[in-house]
């Protein structure tokens, strides 16, 4: 491990374990984001390796979460009961969390975080073309039901 | 956190956010590395068919009963008869530079004309810039603020659409053009929060496609001289994407994704409107996609949902999809998205009647014009490249990320493979005159932490 390894991880590893948690839900978020950080330094040595530690890691963690929906043999439940308040509405959270996680992913960094496209396409590692489709895709998936309401 | 844009303004969805993050746990360095050594590994094998066998089957259970079967089966029964039928080509290729000047995949364009070859780049920071491929290598033009999305030469002017970053204020589109004294870029139209995606010259106008509003309200606007511009009606715009654009001069073609009237129930997907410098409507005979398998639904969501790109080589336009993806339902439920590997290609002589093909072995990337056919940098199926997976004792093996490779065609049905193709990790492609085409690397396929960019010339001939 690099000496400016830890100084890497305490800047990013806020923003980084809430996107695991939109990723895979906030149960399996630490799992995702320690196995992308063990192979950072089982192949690369360190974190201060990467050139651009941010956007590689986040562009990691949406690989990960590809590779962790196919491992999973049925997907449990991102968000169980305890963890969100009546006043969430079941089927809307399920309409996000049904989304594929390149959509979910361009939704939240583009209209939570609010990132401009460029940087949401620099994370997703994607042209900006492809966020956009992201963006139209999920937002069309979500309207219907968000129109109901 | 207050964002300054929601996705439709509705609270429900800021609450999914909320509830997500607030529940996101602490992970403190310790936590992860006290996991190091421990059997999380990953190696490459030989490819390994019987998993996208497996798949198969397990999708045709799983879905049989419903239409999503005539996905996997129209799949396998064209597999029988691969796309690729012919024997490899061999192009000249050359290596004409190996730097990267720019950030770690800030690469957004490539362009080339008779001036040379230009990279447009943007960084995280929305910092934009152009460089020239000079025999110094990469030479900065000089850092802008905007991200160019179309361009067109019009009555010997060259234009080009941006968009410009402006803050909070949000995007601005732009048209730009090459002032013939000054030589000078100077706008020439602006859409404040828009995006112009296309820029056609046809019938003797230039005319952008775009959208009024973000990336809604599709609309269309046209000048006879470049600099007075004017708004312009587009059949059936409603719940409508156009992405890209392109022209023979005597008709436009724009492509992208079109909701049907009902979201969620019916999606009409894969949309084409025609610009004949008089109006832009829809194609009179757009084939039924669905006769092709790939027209099926699950709760209420067809593929292919939208067109990727058109180009126009000399057999007329061809349209095409990047990745074919198949939905599944919501997580938590049985069914689960899985990818088709697969690209569909839409053909046309003169922009009304289209044919409707599937390339089986591979996932089209980026096509341009190439001489009197076509080139397309495309992903192989990750069959091809598959990992093994260990964790906890249980060995998984799961398609890795895709290896990309050149291939060529005389009329974007039949493709050959480009002998000694380069290891396109994320490639752009861009052509003059239909000869030469520079490719970038962005990283090598085997190792995608080297980061390394890499432009070729490719000609054709042996």
């Amino acid at each position: 491990m690099g000496v400016n390894d830890e100084a890497i991880w305490r800047k990013h590893s806020g923003e980084l374990v809430r996107f695991a948690s939109v990723l895979v839900g906030p149960g399996d978020a630490e799992d995702l984001l320690s196995s992308v950080v063990m192979r950072v330094l089982s192949s690369r040595g360190s974190l201060e390796s990467l050139d651009k530690p941010r956007p590689y890691l986040f562009r990691a963690l949406v690989n990960e979460a590809k590779n962790h929906r196919r491992r999973s043999r049925r997907a449990a439940p991102l968000l169980t009961e305890d963890q969100y308040s009546v006043e969430l509405r079941p089927e809307v959270l399920e309409a996000v969390m049904g989304l594929p996680p390149q959509q979910r992913a361009a939704v939240y960094l583009t209209y939570w975080r609010d990132l401009p496209i460029s940087e949401t396409s620099e994370l997703l590692g994607c042209r900006p073309g492809t966020v956009k489709r992201y963006l139209f895709l999920a937002r069309n998936r979500l309207k219907e039901l968000l129109s109901d309401a | 956190m207050t964002p300054k844009t929601d996705l439709l303004g509705h609270p429900d969805l800021r609450k999914v956010w909320d509830v997500i993050e607030s529940n996101a746990p602490t992970v403190e360095w310790t936590d992860v590395t006290s996991q190091v050594g421990q059997p999380v590994t990953t190696k490459r094998t030989r490819p390994v068919r019987r998993t996208v066998a497996l798949v198969t089957v397990v999708a045709l259970v799983l879905f049989a009963g419903n239409e999503t079967v005539g996905v996997f089966a129209a799949r396998r029964a064209l597999a029988a008869g691969p796309a690729v039928a012919e024997p490899p080509i061999q192009l000249q290729i050359e290596v004409i530079d190996s730097s990267k000047p720019w950030p770690v995949e800030a690469l957004r364009d490539l362009s080339v004309n008779d001036d040379g070859i230009f990279a447009h780049t943007e960084t995280p920071e929305a910092v934009s810039e152009q460089w020239q491929l000079t025999d110094a290598g990469w030479t900065s033009l000089g850092v802008d603020a905007s991200l160019v999305t179309a361009g067109e030469t019009f009555n010997g002017i060259r234009y080009v659409a941006g968009r410009l970053h402006a803050g909070e204020a949000g995007d601005t589109a732009v048209i730009l053009r090459v002032d013939p004294e000054s030589e000078d870029w100077e706008t020439v139209f602006t859409v404040t929060g828009g995006n112009i995606a296309a820029l056609i010259n046809v019938g003797g106008q230039l005319v952008a496609f775009g959208h009024e509003d973000g990336f809604e309200n599709l609309r269309a606007w046209k000048s006879v001289d470049g600099t007075s511009w004017t708004s312009a009606e587009v059949e059936q715009s409603d719940s409508a994407y156009v992405g890209s654009g392109t022209s023979d001069g005597k008709v436009g073609v724009a492509v992208g994704y079109q909701d049907g009237s009902i979201p969620l129930i019916e999606r009409r997907g894969a949309s084409i409107w025609l610009d004949d410098g008089a109006g832009r409507t829809r194609p009179a005979a757009l084939p039924d996609l669905g006769s092709l398998g790939f027209g099926y639904s699950i709760g209420g969501f067809r593929i292919p949902d939208g067109l990727e790109d058109v180009v126009h080589g000399k057999r007329g336009f061809v349209v095409y999809t990047g990745y074919l993806q198949v939905w599944g339902g919501f997580e938590g439920l049985t069914l689960q998205p899985r990818e088709a590997w697969a690209s569909l290609v839409l053909r046309s002589n003169d922009g009304n009647q289209w044919t409707a093909h599937v390339l089986t072995d591979f996932a089209v990337y980026q096509m341009v014009p190439f001489g009197d056919g076509l080139l397309a940098a495309a992903a192989l199926p990750p069959d091809s490249n598959t990992e093994t997976i260990e964790v906890e004792g249980v060995t998984t093996e799961v398609a890795s990320s895709a290896v990309n490779k050149l291939y060529y065609s005389d009329d974007g049905l039949t493709w050959r493979e480009v002998t000694d193709s380069p290891g396109l990790g994320k490639p752009l492609l861009a052509t003059t005159d239909g000869q030469g085409v520079v490719a970038i690397d962005e990283y090598a396929a085997e190792d995608k932490t080297k980061n390394t960019t890499t432009a070729y010339i490719i000609r054709s001939g042996e």
